[in-house]
């Protein structure tokens, strides 16, 4: 490669990244924005006179605090609930062998593929009719199968040796000893990641919850900030901009601490499947 | 594997334990007060009810159309979880009466020693909540629809801003040259998906959505005097004078100095006063040529889906606030809706003073002599019917279609929908 | 092994069973009777023109969602290889922020570019004295702006993909071109992409299967599938039928359709595999 081509590369990069970013800047510089700069000089992302005006009146108006300890909750029960069933399940379709195991992996490869808007009705009726609307586990249940987690997790569990595991097998261990004590801790990296790219993706739901979220009380932070947008605070650029800000923040900043480990795990997952 | 699956289960039982309730009675009031849309009011009411009943606890969700609102509501019936107060606009009073489990608020204020409370209301006010023999709702929110004026950009454009005109044809005329002159839209009107908007321009220019034919309901929105008033529209869109944007899209554009003149609800009076940065003027509903104006009363009734008796005594005594003298005072204020109750008008204790010094409250309040009912489109498939209606405007005002071609195609369909329906 | 299939089949393969139940029903979620109409949902859909309207918007979106979340990003990847890794990794790290921010919150901001007035895209045309157009008003224009979001939103993951695929490309290759005077863009179009290809029908398909999926939340947010209809396609249009309309059957029956077009994409899909496999060989 020579420096006229890379320094061509370079300058498209650096513009796409640049145009990427900028409504992420929009983003951050309306919610530093007084109403009347931001009627007075739209075109620039930078504030004048940056103003805290819209943080302290969302953290006043909207319990941000109860928001983010349910997306907690929810993103950290789905993360847990989906990982703890697949570990086992993709030990079975990696190192066991059972009757039927192919007919079972297609449903798996199969609930991969179903579009989730399906069933959102069958589920809402599944799940009011338990009583859990307007719950946190109303919210969680549906979530916890995933194929996905599965299907990744298979990926990897299948790189590693089976030689190991029979010899742990001969030296007297039970399948599920092999499991937690041995392939699991193999592992760890792609599960840890895997768990971080489900915490986000839990992270940032939308419909399914705010389906079920009845009740301010278990709004997640993605719920709140659409019925603020969408009702109490719809055209308060500012507010709705500092909301935002906050939400993307802890998602922004988990990704950036770990950012190495989970862009490998994925398209390890994506280029192997 | 079984303690790890406990460990999920404690956890979930731990979210379920932490935000379920203690004694206190918590009921939900679901309406269309945003921010910029009376929530300030909300908070007030509430918090000034809340104070004297400290064993209720109102939780307020707003949304931004009344049929978000009323989509939300039965999706939440549905799921047996259904808010105990509800603002239903008057265009779906009639789809609640045939379609959802309401408490009907004469038998709901008898069981809660509220009978004499309903008895402080004028007759004629009930006709706005009634359904056949129920009242559905208790009428609550009037408004109609007004000019407001950015009178920086019209002395800019030349106009005497004490004799703005009158009439859409002197508009259509203007149009052009307020924009030529000030490099900004002429006109806005805020319209979504609950057809006020369009409502009111086909109504003035003489024609009706739905009519009465051999006691079955039609729509005859697509008559020569409907396509006629949303042409007028379309082609001021057209060409560039007139902003083709919703309630939201309006507010923003008018706020930002985009607009001279923008049509919509008095209740959004008290928000354009506060945050207009221009003097501010209100001006009525221009007529069409020499005909009357005749627009739909905006506004809704408070509907109760409570279900278990000591919610239903809940949101009776939440509902009686709202509409007593005090709650009304602080409604017509903290909005600009138009007082349900003409006596609080001429009450100092009450509106007296404060209509006497805001002229642009009182446009509204002259206007109530010109205000119809808003169309409510009957039967299952009354949300759809609107959904159609909606669609034919946006056509027009696209230019994807003539508004005469738009509103035939579209009353069409809303026959289809309606068809069987008879007049009530 | 087995638990994970109690939630899979509770929520992901009953719901598949109950909805082709529902489908034969009239029903609006609250009533508690419901209508047993037989087929007449679906010989209703097929009925309306709006359907074929809605499946033409689907392709259009599959189309830009190719453009956007496939050309692109393998175009982008491939310059992405001029550079030293390094420096690709601050490429990487930075274009995938959108990828984690949620989907909601990111389309707020749109909303706010796509204002007819008083928006950031319109004050740069008015500054330049340029027509203003409604955009998320204007039938022809809402389903590209609502799809840019999506784009946007989701780029960066198909770019590390992208680019992953590439970098998996054996050097002992493109050192042996090189070596035989390939170089520039011969090096590509003979050398890197016919390798990269399998990675390629991977990303091509994941980016069909995920496209409508990935405008979901930007239509909600944005234009609610309006206006007239001109962003709705068939994925949303199961969600506005059951929660907007109420018309539980119809939605249901909608689904059916859905799920059969996802079903034959997946059969594409084994079909492009078969062919991958044999060439792999």
């Amino acid at each position: 490669m020579n420096a006229r081509t890379t320094w061509a590369a370079r300058v498209v990069l650096i513009m796409t990244t640049a145009l990427m970013l900028l409504p992420l800047l929009y983003q951050v510089g309306l919610s530093f924005k007084s109403p009347t700069e931001f009627f007075g000089n739209p075109l620039s992302p930078f504030p004048l006179q940056p103003t805290l005006e819209h943080y302290q009146g969302v953290l006043n108006r909207l319990p941000m605090g109860l928001y983010l300890l349910n997306s907690l909750l929810f993103s950290g029960a789905v993360t847990l609930g989906q990982i703890g069933l697949a570990i086992p399940a993709a030990y079975a379709f990696s190192h066991q062998r059972f009757v039927g195991q192919h007919l079972l992996f297609a449903l798996i490869v199969l609930s991969m593929m179903i579009p989730f808007v399906i069933t959102y009705i069958p589920n809402y009726l599944t799940i009011a009719s338990w009583n859990l609307l307007g719950t946190l586990p109303g919210m969680v249940l549906p979530f916890l199968g995933s194929g996905y987690s599965v299907f990744l997790l298979r990926q990897h569990f299948r790189a590693f040796p089976s030689s190991i595991l029979e010899a742990a097998v001969v030296d007297g261990a039970s399948p599920s000893q092999v499991l937690w004590r041995v392939l699991a801790p193999a592992n760890l990296a792609a599960i840890v990641s895997l768990g971080i790219y489900l915490f986000i993706q839990s992270w940032n739901q939308l419909i399914w919850p705010m389906l079920i979220a009845s009740s301010p009380k278990v709004y997640t932070l993605t719920v709140g900030v659409q019925r603020f947008a969408g009702g109490e605070g719809g055209n308060d650029w500012g507010a709705m901009m500092a909301a935002s800000v906050l939400t993307n923040l802890p998602t922004i900043v988990l990704f950036l601490l770990v950012r190495k480990g989970l862009l490998a795990t994925f398209t390890d997952g994506a280029v192997k499947g | 594997m079984k303690k790890r699956l406990l460990g999920l289960g404690l956890l979930l039982s731990f979210g379920a334990v932490a935000f379920s309730q203690n004694t206190i009675t918590t009921i939900g009031y679901w309406n269309i007060n945003t921010e910029a849309f009376g929530a300030p009011a909300v908070r007030e009411l509430i918090a000034g009810f809340e104070k004297a009943n400290p064993n209720i606890k109102i939780e307020a969700r707003a949304q931004v159309r009344y049929t978000e609102l009323l989509q939300n509501t039965q999706a939440a019936i549905a799921g047996g979880n259904p808010p105990e107060v509800v603002q239903v606009g008057y265009l779906f009073t009639n789809y609640v009466a045939e379609n959802l489990p309401f408490q009907e608020i004469r038998k709901l204020a008898a069981q809660n020693g509220g009978t004499r409370h309903l008895e402080t209301f004028p007759k004629s006010v009930f006709s706005l909540g009634t359904v056949g023999a129920d009242l559905v709702g208790l009428p609550y929110s009037l408004s109609n629809m007004i000019g407001y004026v950015n009178t920086d950009l019209a002395k800019k454009a030349g106009l005497d801003v004490n004799k703005l005109p009158n009439t859409w044809e002197a508009w259509r005329k203007l149009a052009p040259d307020i924009k030529a002159k000030t490099g900004k839209y002429a006109i806005s009107m805020g319209y979504n998906d609950d057809n006020w908007s369009i409502e009111g321009l086909i109504s003035s220019n003489g024609g009706n959505l739905l009519e009465c034919q051999n006691g079955m309901q039609k729509a005859v929105f697509d008559s020569p005097q409907g396509a006629a008033a949303l042409q007028l529209w379309a082609d001021l869109v057209k060409n560039g004078t007139w902003l083709n944007a919703n309630y939201q899209q309006g507010e923003q554009a008018f706020l930002a100095g985009e607009t001279l003149v923008h049509f919509t609800t008095i209740a959004s009076r008290a928000n354009y006063q506060k945050n207009a940065k221009f003097e501010l003027r209100g001006i009525g509903y221009p007529r069409f040529g020499a005909k009357p104006v005749r627009i739909p009363g905006g506004g809704n009734v408070l509907v109760s889906f409570a279900k278990d008796p000591a919610k239903q005594s809940a949101a009776w005594k939440f509902i009686q606030y709202l509409t007593s003298g005090t709650g009304f005072t602080t409604w017509t204020k903290g909005t600009g809706y138009v007082p349900l109750l003409p006596s609080l008008s001429l009450d100092s204790r009450y509106l007296k003073d404060f209509i006497a010094q805001n002229p642009i409250q009182q446009v509204g309040i002259k206007q109530l002599g010109n205000t119809i009912r808003w169309t409510s489109f009957p039967g299952s498939n009354g949300l759809a019917a609107g959904q159609a209606l909606f669609k034919g405007v946006q056509q027009a005002l696209s230019g994807q279609a003539s508004a005469d071609v738009a509103l035939k195609n579209a009353a069409l369909e809303v026959n289809r929908l309606i068809a069987g329906e008879k007049c009530k | 092994m087995v638990p994970v299939f109690i939630p899979l089949a509770l929520f992901v393969f009953y719901p598949l069973f109950r909805t082709v139940y529902i489908s034969f029903f009239e029903w609006n979620l609250v009533n508690p009777k419901r209508e047993f109409i037989g087929f007449e949902n679906y010989t209703e859909i097929l009925r309306q023109p709006e359907f074929i309207t809605m499946l033409l918007q689907s392709l259009y979106y599959m189309g830009l969602a190719l453009i956007g979340n496939f050309l692109l990003p393998i175009g982008l990847a491939l310059l992405t290889l001029q550079v030293s890794s390094r420096e690709a990794e601050i490429y990487q790290t930075l274009l995938f922020i959108p990828a984690v921010i949620a989907v909601s919150i990111g389309t707020l901001i749109w909303l706010w570019f796509y204002l007819p007035a008083g928006g950031l895209f319109n004050a740069i045309l008015g500054a330049w004295q340029l027509p203003r157009p409604a955009w998320l008003n204007d039938p022809s224009l809402a389903l590209p702006a609502v799809a840019l979001v999506a784009n946007w939103k989701f780029l960066g993951f198909h770019y590390l993909i992208a680019l992953a695929g590439l970098r998996a490309i054996p050097k002992e290759f493109l050192e042996a071109a090189r070596v035989d005077g390939a170089s520039g863009w011969n090096l590509i179009a003979f050398v890197v992409l016919p390798l990269f290809a399998p990675s390629a029908i991977f990303l091509l398909v994941s980016t069909l299967l995920q496209s409508l999926e990935q405008v979901f939340v930007p239509i909600e947010v944005l234009t609610v599938g309006g206006p007239a209809g001109a962003t709705d396609n068939l994925m949303y249009s199961v969600y506005n039928e059951g929660f907007k309309f109420f018309r539980a059957g119809r939605a249901a029956a909608l689904s059916v359709f859905l799920i059969a077009a996802f079903a034959a994409l997946i059969y594409w899909q084994f079909r492009l595999l078969e062919k991958r496999v044999t060439y792999e060989r």
